[in-house]
């Protein structure tokens, strides 16, 4: 847990805090956002002791921040920052090393660790763990960056707009990956944004700042539907009548005649099916319509080769994106545009197979919007 | 000219390049760490540079006598400027970013100068030295008036006896040295480049 009592802070005249007082779960997701120059980083950054504040104390856990010396309090607080950050003279693998190797841990075990984090990531290590940093987009640099900031495993993670500098598409993706690593890895994480979309899909609690104070701190629920004052409901835009109005959703683009199989399908059958509706694969699901994954005729044909004759049950795929029909669809679209499959699979909420969005989908939709229907 | 004269030169710019890189380093080191020495260290080493090489020369002789450690120590002094200015300056021009990781992970100032900024550095210092011998290799000329030997005293004798011939070579031979030099390092300093950035060029 962090708290923060009456926290200040000035240079020279200019207060920058004028008394923060907030409470951080332990496992929560708090985002600090607010206009330019309200105070979001000096707040972050009094958490990790890179700002000391004039006054006022910040407990992680019950204990006083400024009794700890700093470099260990640092050590075991991670930090991701928008500009990255990475040192370019070292490769991917030490760069995520280093917070391990200052502590002076085993080389095994930093091996170890680098090895797990690249996998959380779906960084191939092979691939990766020797690039420089020059030789990676600006999204594979951030996720090196937070691997960088989790490798020590800290109960404590602090992002300054991790994500601001990356283009839209990319920026999604993380937000989703860290989203799901936070589920996985229940840190508490302080995350600085100036974007309220961003706030709203990742936070648990959005705090509110306004020329160093703490306007509001709400779940993005509450804070869409009672904004405090017109500083955050100018900050909302117009979304909290999105919550009539509501947005696309994959729905709208969805396929519904799509080729499907059962598991207990031969090889030969299954192959068949997929010369006479000319498919590469198909969706496998359930007598009761369960969706259970897609099977994928170079997967079949491999099998053949080998001369083994089974059913397509044991050659399901389970790692093909999938969406339910109320899902936004931008986000949809930004998924299967970073996957290897060219479609989606649209799930009804009782996980039963609704329909497909494709590529190809997309780019009709898109179309019609550019060029009416 | 002898092969004996070549290598005296050699050996007069690879002693005193060598006490410039370790007493360059650490001063240019020092003025980035500690602001107050800064000004001090620059202005020093900046003033060692505008006196004449010779006069500087001749100022050390009166204490230490005509002999190699002379030249050495005189042409030491004269090339701290590079070394200590492209250290300072390397230091100081690591990306902010960089730094703010860096000492936001968690590293002392320690770490941070030996696993990150001088690594950072290390091309810009490379460049210094590389500075710091051309010089070097011109400026040693003048070690034969204070007991020095190399290159110097050849051009010097041939000065003295009109002979053309052995002045023209003696003078190629320094060019060779100085501009081959300054080929080989500025070859090895864009590979650092190219090793921290993806580019040769800057
Ligand atoms: N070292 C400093 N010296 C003087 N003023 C500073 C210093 N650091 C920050 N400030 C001022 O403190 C205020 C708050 O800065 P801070 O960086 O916390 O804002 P922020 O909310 O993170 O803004 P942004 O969204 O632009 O990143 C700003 O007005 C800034 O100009
Ligand atoms: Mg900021």
């Amino acid at each position: 847990m962090i708290d923060f009592q009456n926290v200040r802070k000035s240079y020279d005249d200019t207060k920058v805090l004028k008394g923060i007082n907030l409470n951080i779960k332990d496992g929560e997701f708090a985002v600090l956002i607010g206009p330019s120059g309200c105070g979001k980083t000096t707040t972050l950054k009094t958490i990790n002791r890179l700002i000391e504040p004039d006054s006022g104390k910040i407990y992680i856990d019950g204990q006083d921040i400024s009794t700890f010396d700093p470099v260990k309090l640092r050590r075991s607080v991670g930090y991701v920052i928008q500009q990255i950050g990475l040192f370019p003279n070292m490769t991917v693998e030490e760069n995520i090393g280093i917070v391990p190797k200052l502590l002076k841990y085993e080389e095994k075990e930093i091996d170890k660790i680098v090895h797990e984090m690249l996998e959380i990531a779906e960084m191939d290590y092979d691939e990766y763990a020797h690039k420089y940093p020059y030789e990676m987009s600006g999204g594979q640099q951030q996720r090196v960056g937070v691997l960088r900031a989790l490798a020590a495993s800290p109960p404590i993670v602090l992002m300054d707009e991790p994500f601001g500098a990356l283009d839209p598409v990319t920026r999604t993706t993380l937000q989703n990956e860290i989203v799901e690593l936070q589920k996985k890895l229940k840190k508490t994480i302080v995350f600085v944004t100036h974007d309220m979309d961003e706030a709203i899909k990742i936070a648990d609690n959005i705090v509110f700042m306004d020329e160093g104070e703490i306007i509001q701190v709400a779940s993005p629920e509450e804070m869409l539907t009672n904004p405090k004052n017109d500083l955050i409901r100018s900050f909302m835009g117009d979304r909290s009548s999105d919550i009539e109005n509501q947005p696309q959703v994959v729905d709208d683009f969805m396929y519904t005649n799509i080729s499907t199989a059962y598991p207990d399908y031969s090889f030969k059958k299954a192959i068949g099916l997929m010369a006479r509706k000319k498919v590469d694969t198909l969706i496998v699901k359930d007598r009761d319509e369960t969706f259970l994954g897609v099977v994928m005729i170079k997967d079949i044909n491999h099998k053949l080769k080998s001369g083994e004759k089974s059913t397509i049950g044991s050659l399901i795929r389970t790692d093909i994106p999938t969406a339910y029909s109320n899902t936004n669809a931008e986000e949809s679209f930004n998924e299967l545009m970073e996957s290897e499959y060219d479609y989606i699979v649209v799930l009804r909420a009782n996980n039963t197979l609704a329909g497909i969005v494709t590529q190809t989908n997309i780019a009709k939709s898109l179309a019609n919007a550019v060029w009416g229907e | 000219m002898t092969i004996d004269m070549i290598t005296t030169h050699l050996l007069l710019v690879f002693f005193s390049v060598l006490l410039t890189i370790i007493f360059g380093v650490p001063l240019g080191v020092v003025a980035y760490i500690f602001p107050k020495a800064r000004k001090i260290i620059l202005k020093v080493v900046e003033v060692l540079q505008t006196v004449p090489a010779l006069a500087l020369l001749g100022v050390i002789m009166v204490f230490l006598g005509p002999d190699r450690a002379t030249v050495i120590i005189g042409l030491f002094a004269y090339s701290l400027l590079p070394v200590v200015l492209n250290t300072y300056t390397g230091l100081v021009e690591v990306d902010p970013a960089v730094k703010e990781a860096a000492k936001g992970i968690g590293m002392t100032k320690i770490n941070r100068l030996f696993l990150v900024e001088l690594p950072l550095a290390l091309p810009l210092i490379f460049s210094g030295v590389r500075l710091a011998i051309v010089t070097s290799v011109g400026v040693a000329v003048f070690g034969a008036f204070v007991g020095g030997g190399g290159l110097g005293s050849v051009i010097y004798e041939s000065i003295r006896v009109s002979n053309m011939k052995l002045l023209l070579q003696s003078t190629a031979v320094l060019i060779v040295m100085a501009v081959g030099f300054d080929f080989v390092m500025s070859k090895i300093e864009k590979q650092m480049n190219k090793k921290l950035t993806g580019n040769s060029v800057d």
